[in-house]
Parts: C-alpha cells; sequence; structure tokens
C-alpha cells in the first residue's frame, strides 16, 4: 500500500513526472508485489483445474473410500450428538408445558369443579384419555388421543404443546399429532384421521368415531404417541360413549365400580405454585385423592433429567464416541497418506516441469478441503437421516448447531493434522527417483 | 562459450549403510547450442548427472553453474523457478500426467510460468503439437496413445516454454527401433531450429551419432 501511494505521488495525468533511481525501485518492488499476488492466483488456479481434471477421470474409484468416511463420520456426529438429542427428547415436554401438577385416574366433574374452585388455581384443564385406533386414509395405527374440552388451554398446559410445533397450529374441531405419528399416518396438515374404538371389541363402540383435521405436528418426545384433539363440541358424544363402555364392561366383568370417571387426567396450573402449595389443592378433594396418581411437573422433569444423564455417564457410550471419532481420524488421515503416495509421480512431474512447492502444497490442501467439505455435509445430512429414521428424534435447532460445532472442528483438526503431516512428506519426495519409475 | 559447467562435483549416496560413490571430481562444460551426447554404462551415472545439471538432485561437493551463476545450493523456489525457465525435460518413462489430455500436458509449463495470456494460450499450444506431428491427437489422453505419440507430446511439452537447455535422459529407452528414429530426427529438427542446448544421456548407439559431442561417464568416472 506504501508503494501504491508512493507510485500515485510520481504520476501526474497517468505520466511519471521525473525518471530517478528511487523511481524504478519504486516501479520494480510495485511489479514484484503484483506478481506475487499473481502468481498465488494462478497456483490456486491451477490446483483447481488439476484437481478437477483429475477428479472427472478418476472420481469413481474413490467414491466407496469416501462413502465409508461418510458413514463413519455420521456415525461419529450420532454419539456425539446422542446426548444432547436425547436430553431434548427426555426433556423438552417437561420444560414447554405450562402446568404445575397433573393427576391420573378416574376423575369426575366435581373433582374438577372443586379443583377450580381452589383459591390458588389459576386454569384446570380436564381431558379424555383413550388409547385407541387411528386411521387415516393410507394406514392405521393405535396412539393415546387427549380430548379435551379447552384446545386453547390445551396448547399452552400439555405435555404436548404449542412450543413444540413443527408445523400448523392448534385449532377449534381439530387435531395435533407427534411427527413420528403423521409420518406412520403418511398425514400432513389439513388431512384428516378418524378416531375409531373396533380394538375396545365392544358393542357399544362398533362403528362409533370423530373425524378430526390435522391443524398441527409437533416434535416427538418421551410423550410421543399422543394425540390431542379439540372435544369442546363433542361431550355428549363422549359422555354416551364412556356410559356405553361402562355398562358393557360391568356386565361383561360383574365388577362395579363406585363411579364413572367423565376425565382420566387433569392438568393444574396454580397462581403461585411455590405459595399456594400442591396439598391444599389436593384437600379439596377430600378422600378421592387417594386414588388419584399425582406428580408435579418439576418431579417428572427431574426424573427425566436424571434419565438423561445416565446415557453421557455410560462408559460404554464414551467407549463408542471415542472410539468412533479414532477410528474416522484414522481412516482420514490413512486416506490423506495414501493420496499422497498416489500423488508423489505426479508432483515430482510437476515439480520438474518447474512447478515451487507452494502449488503442489496448494493442490494437496485444496483436495483435502474439497473432500473434507464433502464428507462434511454429506455426513450431517446423514446424521440427520439417522436421528430421523432410524433413533425416531427430530434434531431441534440446538442439537442441529451442535452436531454442525463438532463436524466443523473434527474436521478442521483433521485438516490441520494431515497437512501438516502432508506437508513433511511432500518435502521429503524423491524426485529423480519417481521420475525414473515407469 | 560455456552455460553450464561442473567443477569437481561429486555424487554419492547411501545404500544399505555403505557410501557409494556415482561419480568423483567431474569436471565438464556445456557449450550453447550443442547437442551433448552423455553416455555410459547403467549405473555409471548418467542420469545422476542429467538430475544435477537440471537443479533436480544435488551435488555432494563441487559446483555447478549456470551462466555463470552457482545453482548448486540454490532454494528451492529459486530453483523450481529456474526449471521452469531454463529446462525442459523428457524421460524414458515419459511421465506425462494420465489424468490431462496431450494439450493439457503441454499447456501445463505455460500455465506455470503464466508468461503467455490466455487469448493466445491455446494457438501456442496447438502450434507446439503441430511441430511434434500431433494437432489431431490434442484431445486425447496418455492412455489412448503410442508410446512414439506420448514422447512426443512429453518433447512438445518440454519444449513449449522456450527453454535454453533440453535434458533427455533415454529418450528412446522404450521405443521401438523405427519409432527411436522418428524421436532422434525429431529432436535432431528441433535443434536444428534454433540455438537450444541438448544434453541427452543414453546408452543406445543410434541416439550416439546424431550428437556433436559426446562425453563417455566409463571413462570419467571414478568409482569407490
Amino acid at each position: 500500500m506504501v508503494y501504491t501511494r508512493c507510485l500515485e505521488d510520481l504520476l501526474v495525468d497517468g505520466k511519471l513526472i521525473m525518471e530517478s533511481r528511487e523511481t524504478v525501485r519504486v516501479l520494480a518492488y510495485a511489479r514484484t508485489l503484483t506478481n506475487q499476488k499473481n502468481k498465488k492466483a494462478r497456483h490456486i488456479s491451477i490446483g483447481a483445474s488439476l484437481l478437477l481434471s483429475e477428479y472427472r477421470r478418476g472420481f469413481l474409484r474413490n467414491i466407496r473410500n469416501y462413502a465409508f468416511m461418510v458413514l463413519i463420520f455420521s456415525l461419529v456426529l450420532t454419539f456425539f450428538a446422542l446426548p444432547a438429542a436425547y436430553y431434548e427428547f427426555q426433556t423438552v415436554a417437561y420444560r414447554t408445558a405450562n402446568y404445575d401438577i397433573s393427576l391420573s385416574g378416574p376423575i369426575t366433574k366435581t373433582d374438577v369443579q372443586k379443583l377450580k374452585a381452589y383459591k390458588g388455581t389459576q386454569y384446570v384443564l380436564a381431558l379424555s384419555d383413550f388409547t385407541t385406533d387411528i386411521w387415516s386414509q393410507s394406514n392405521h395405527i393405535v396412539a393415546d388421543v387427549y380430548l379435551v374440552d379447552n384446545i386453547s388451554i390445551a396448547s399452552e398446559a400439555l405435555l404436548v404443546n404449542k412450543k413444540l410445533l413443527v408445523q400448523g397450529s392448534f385449532e377449534p374441531n381439530a387435531c395435533v399429532l407427534p411427527a413420528n405419528l403423521a409420518s406412520s399416518l403418511k398425514v400432513g396438515i389439513g388431512d384428516f384421521i378418524d378416531i375409531k374404538w373396533e380394538s375396545f371389541k365392544l358393542k357399544s363402540t362398533k362403528g362409533k368415531s370423530l373425524r378430526y383435521r390435522v391443524s398441527g405436528i409437533v416434535y416427538p418426545n418421551t410423550q410421543r404417541d399422543i394425540i390431542v384433539a379439540d372435544a369442546s363440541n363433542k361431550e355428549q358424544f363422549l359422555v354416551s360413549l364412556k356410559k356405553a363402555i361402562d355398562q358393557e364392561n360391568r356386565m361383561s366383568t360383574g365388577y362395579s365400580p363406585k363411579y364413572s370417571p367423565d376425565y382420566e387426567a387433569a392438568f393444574i396450573k396454580l397462581k403461585s405454585f411455590a405459595n399456594a402449595g400442591s396439598e391444599g389443592l389436593l384437600d379439596q378433594l377430600g378422600s378421592k385423592k387417594n386414588e388419584l396418581i399425582f406428580e408435579t411437573r418439576q418431579q417428572a422433569l427431574k426424573s427425566r433429567i436424571n434419565e438423561a444423564a445416565k446415557l453421557g455417564q455410560s462408559y460404554q457410550f464414551w467407549f463408542l464416541q471415542y472410539g468412533a471419532l479414532a477410528l474416522y481420524l484414522f481412516l482420514f488421515l490413512g486416506n490423506s497418506l495414501k493420496n499422497i503416495d498416489l500423488r508423489q509421480k505426479l508432483y515430482a512431474i510437476l515439480s520438474a516441469i518447474g512447478a515451487n512447492r507452494r502449488l503442489i502444497i496448494i493442490h494437496n490442501a485444496l483436495d483435502s478441503l474439497i473432500t473434507n467439505s464433502a464428507i462434511l455435509i454429506f455426513s450431517i445430512y446423514i446424521t440427520k437421516l439417522y436421528f430421523r429414521y432410524f433413533l425416531t428424534f427430530y434434531l431441534p435447532a440446538i442439537v442441529v448447531y451442535k452436531v454442525i460445532g463438532i463436524a466443523l472442528l473434527v474436521n478442521l483438526f483433521a485438516f490441520i493434522i494431515s497437512s501438516v503431516i502432508a506437508n513433511i512428506k511432500l518435502s521429503k519426495i524423491e524426485i529423480a527417483r519417481l521420475l525414473r519409475l515407469e | 562459450m560455456g552455460i553450464v559447467r561442473l567443477t569437481n562435483v561429486t555424487k554419492n549416496y547411501i545404500h544399505n549403510k555403505h557410501k557409494v560413490c556415482v561419480f568423483n571430481n567431474l569436471d565438464i562444460e556445456v557449450n550453447s547450442g550443442e547437442f551433448l551426447i552423455i553416455k555410459g554404462a547403467s549405473g555409471s551415472g548418467k542420469s545422476t548427472l542429467l538430475n544435477i545439471i537440471g537443479t533436480l538432485e544435488k551435488p555432494t561437493s563441487g559446483k555447478v553453474t549456470l551462466f555463470g551463476k552457482d545453482i548448486s545450493h540454490g532454494g528451492i523456489h529459486e530453483l523450481s523457478e529456474l526449471r521452469l525457465r531454463t529446462f525442459g525435460f523428457i524421460y524414458q518413462a515419459f511421465n506425462l500426467i494420465h489424468f490431462l489430455t496431450a494439450f493439457d500436458n503441454v499447456q501445463l509449463p505455460l500455465l506455470l510460468s503464466g508468461h503467455v495470456r490466455s487469448a493466445e494460450l491455446e494457438r501456442f499450444v496447438h502450434e507446439m503439437l503441430g511441430r511434434v506431428g500431433l494437432a489431431h491427437r490434442a484431445r486425447h489422453y496418455p492412455a489412448e496413445l503410442s508410446g512414439g505419440e506420448q514422447q512426443r507430446v512429453a518433447i512438445a511439452r518440454a519444449l513449449v516454454n522456450n527453454p535454453t537447455i533440453v535434458l533427455a535422459d533415454e529418450p528412446t529407452g522404450n521405443l521401438d527401433k523405427q519409432t527411436s528414429g522418428e524421436i532422434l530426427y525429431l529432436m535432431k529438427q528441433l535443434h536444428g531450429e534454433g540455438s537450444r542446448t541438448f544434453i541427452v544421456a543414453t546408452h543406445d548407439d543410434e541416439v550416439v551419432k546424431v550428437g556433436t559431442r559426446i562425453i563417455d561417464l566409463n571413462y570419467l568416472t571414478v568409482g569407490v
């Protein structure tokens, strides 16, 4: 830059104003700088065009090697991303659901009224829970269905909630289901599913069904088999269905419970969980509280976190992670060294023609960079596929970033190491001997 | 006038922990424009001598000068630049780059030197291939060419940058008698076209015949 300035000072209307030894020196230096810059660009361009020609002629020869490396590297990424993905998978529903206490068991309308009447209660979401048959046009499965009377509260409170939406939204008279169920049923937003009770094998449920439009799809998590459907205008249907099921069960089993439940679960949000206290809330139910299973969201979350931590603490899993990483690095470096060995003759010919060492280093580094980048991109894609189809997890954004970060770090490390080794190897190439070889 | 001068040049190497002397205290002067033949039996050090002149190997001791400048201890960048500008190499094994076409092989030294503008490059390369009789094979890969044709491409590549000195190591070693004759004729013709110096290492008597001067290493070498 200094010399450009000097040159500018010496020029008036594009003509040199003086011819001195200094001018000549400045011009010579400026020319050297330009030549050096051009030479570097020329080396990159020649290196790249040599590589392109080489890939064109011999790409298929190496594709099996690279495919194997992609598979191993995606396994490395999977093993390293698994603890974070598993943590998400275990805890995300409990972190995002906006309830404090869940109750499950036979819950009546009276119980719900009592819970709502408690001074510390913000809201109570009671729901009918069936494990039943779900049909789409092309498939059918068995899944849990939460039939809720307030889809708006459900979208906040439940373990399948609006923060987990991948697509769509919670809408009245529609249903939301996890991505893995949508994939099994081959349905998307706007498609219809039918909830049927055929597997109950009862006369009263035969032919009964509810049809719902799919309005939202959520990430799968530990609560992955739950479909949430708005039943706010299906109260009569549910009452008569449950009564019929209850009667038929009483007749066939001879067992007669004290009452018919209106709901199977309730999710309660308190105005202040810390101050209100759960005991006071459950006392509203009197002796009925002993028939219900009670769990706070915090308790559930804690047990999920403990469950998730087990994976990262396992010695076998650590061995898998670092074993796969070592195998990948071994393969990558082995492949780089093999490539240099295969290219020794090429480098000897280039040296004899007059290519300088920098071109050879650039050629080798470009090859390493291109293969590295290709392995990186394909491996990240295959890792996503592993998670989606093999582990049935969806990768949340935070885990995707982690995968990309790990991939970049490992590949950068492999690139630096292979470049250092390559430079050492290249400096020891015996040009004269190689040129004599057939 | 001597353009290359070797003074007291010795070359040793280590083989199985034993020092082997290829040649000892060699004094040679190469004149501008001559077709110098370096003759000798196998193992007499012909190729090593060419490699030392061509800066691909360094002498164990002694001095090698090119146009009066000592090149025996140059840095790697300086020597590669020298090879690019001053020398053209022809080998027995042709040493073409197998994944490049004849055109691309010949083009490579021009690209490296960067002296020919890209617009003129194609014309230049075609002209050079034409001079060795291979303009019609420009887009063929080495594997698609005969031995003689490959050697012609190698000659075109060696000459395309207009080097002062062409070093040829057993250029007919891999060719049949008829093709050898054609290659020799071509080399002689190209030598006659300008003031270029050819240094050819060979043990083939037919090649020896075309030289303007012969150095027989069998008589110069003192092996230990």
